[in-house]
């Protein structure tokens, strides 16, 4: 799926949080949104996902090619979960294809494919309440999938995690993007994230959020592996292309405090 | 000159205090049920009251002892009196509840999911809501007669504020994330309520039930009292007329029987249904 970002500009209120928000992304690439607090990269992912209308500019779908049997062509990832605590994990997966027309058998089928996916076929009847903050977000990632999704949109999904998670987490992030190929747009405040998972990087300046660089990482996902001097140099750039940006931000914050 | 850091070590034991154990500090602030203490309490407090009943300090005109009420209730047990005022009074307390309860429900909904509800909806329960609802019983009578509808009305408007205010808040209190997530995968509004809404709100809905339900005892004996010829109210009532005060005493344990019954079925209703809290 293409998708192309025209001229996004949004408020809240008297609040400018976007300001002429213009970039594309390719079938199968993924993107990932940087920048200081408050910077907008969430309010742009909900502007993106149709979940928040922009006071100005519009969201383009350029390449209409969506995977066999895509039930929702753009699809969420929450970072607090979104799981609904009294379904099952099966059942939380099962949600999300239930008003799609597909028989029980199909829907039975969906759900242990991505159950299989994401090693949680043993967890499959427990309730979200039992289980540990990586097993949430892998249920999120399962649920995610089973729509079969051309895009997922990922709000900050490992920052509500412990950090041995997290690194478990990306690893098999940079393993499912690498083996799908699937188009993303990756929001995060963490830097290793982006460039473990990103193609291209899309660095924000503080409130108005408008885009700083688009930095690129000509590395395949594949190939990527924690530690890698080029990763760590890639790191380091958008850390110097942040850094001012986020220490104004906290500033900012900080009056506001 | 340093010192050895065994030295040190060394040095400040020798300096310190005998050694004393931390205190535990985090006492109390944490009651819990006990099962024998109730009903050990409940058993105490009956026991007293037949003894000061049976030495005379409690005078017998005032407040019969506890067998005198249990022979009451016996009686009206044999004599099929009870059923039939306890059954009036059932009729008119469920009937009263469901249309009360089925019309909040409904309020509460609109009021809680849709903006042209909400400003409307919530003033004019705030507004309604403090009335005695009592107070309303002779319009009652007056617009449905002296008749069984004008109880029902009574109790099920008593029944609808409650029910109201619970739902929109339960509706409200539904975590907006779990909306927004099933807006993203695109559920049709009607799963978005059914799915999401609805269970999340559910919680809230039971404990309004809670309260619902004591309301809707409290004004059916009100509305029994004013005007009626069977019913627990009426029983009570026609027995203080008599001075009867056993036969009094007999109808307002059924009626503490009654809450009892009616909380044990919530309970379970809250059981089944938010088995995955």
């Amino acid at each position: 799926m293409r998708l192309q970002i025209k001229g996004i500009c949004h408020s809240y209120d008297q609040v400018e949080a976007l300001r002429d928000i213009d970039f594309g992304i390719e079938p199968g690439e993924v993107v990932a949104l940087i920048g200081p607090s408050g910077c907008g990269k969430s309010t742009l992912l909900s502007i993106i996902g149709g979940l928040l209308a922009p006071t100005r500019g519009e969201i383009l779908i350029c390449d209409k090619a969506t995977p066999e049997g895509c039930l929702n062509p753009l699809t969420y990832v929450f970072q607090d979960f979104a799981l609904l605590p009294w379904r099952t994990v099966a059942g939380n997966i099962s949600l999300v294809l239930e008003d799609h027309g597909l028989s029980k058998a199909d829907r039975d089928a969906r759900v242990a494919e991505v159950l299989e996916q994401t090693n949680l076929w043993d967890f499959r009847d427990a309730y979200p309440k039992q289980l540990s903050g990586g097993m949430k977000q892998r249920v999120g990632i399962a649920r995610a999938l089973a729509v079969r999704p051309a895009a997922l949109l990922m709000d900050e999904p490992l920052s509500a995690l412990d950090a041995q998670t997290r690194i478990l987490l990306l690893d098999e992030f940079a393993a499912l993007f690498a083996r799908t190929g699937m188009t993303a747009v990756y929001v995060t405040h963490n830097l290793n994230e982006a460039v473990r998972l990103a193609n291209r990087v899309v660095a924000l300046r503080r409130r108005p959020g408008t885009i700083k660089e688009i930095h690129t990482i000509d590395i395949p996902i594949a190939e990527r592996r924690e530690g890698m001097p080029e990763l760590i140099a890639h790191e380091s750039a958008l850390w110097n292309l942040i850094r001012d940006e986020a220490i104004a931000a906290d500033k900012e914050l900080e009056n506001v405090a | 000159m340093s010192h050895d850091i065994s030295e040190v070590r060394a040095e400040r034991q020798s300096a310190a205090s005998p050694a004393s154990q931390v205190r535990f500090r985090a006492t109390g602030f944490n009651p819990k049920a006990n099962p024998v203490a109730a009903w050990g309490f409940f058993v105490a407090v009956i026991a007293l009251w037949q003894l000061g009943s049976s030495t005379g300090v409690i005078s017998e005109l005032a407040m019969p002892s506890p067998v005198a009420v249990a022979k009451a209730l016996w009686q009206l047990i044999v004599t099929g009196d009870l059923w039939l005022h306890l059954g009036a009074s059932l009729q008119r307390l469920v009937g009263g509840w469901i249309m009360g309860t089925v019309a909040g429900l409904f309020v509460g909904f609109l009021v809680g999911m849709f903006s042209w509800a909400r400003s409307p909806g919530v003033a004019f329960v705030s507004a309604l809501f403090p009335i005695p609802k009592i107070a309303l019983l002779p319009l009652f009578i007056i617009w449905f007669g002296i008749g069984e509808p004008s109880k029902f009305a009574t109790i099920a408007f008593g029944v609808f504020f409650p029910t109201v205010i619970n739902t929109f808040g339960g509706v409200d209190n539904v975590q907006r994330n779990l909306i927004r997530m099933g807006q993203s995968f695109d559920l049709p509004m009607w799963s978005v309520i059914r799915k999401i809404i609805l269970p999340g709100a559910l919680p809230t809905i039971l404990s309004g039930f809670r309260i619902s339900s004591s309301i809707a005892i409290i004004l059916l004996i009100a509305a029994e009292m004013i005007g009626a010829q069977y019913g627990i109210g009426a029983l009570i009532l026609a027995a203080g007329n008599l001075y009867q005060t056993d036969q009094l005493i007999a109808g307002v344990v059924v009626l503490s029987l009654l809450g009892l019954c009616v909380s044990w079925l919530l309970g379970r209703l809250d059981r089944w249904l938010l088995a995955w809290r």
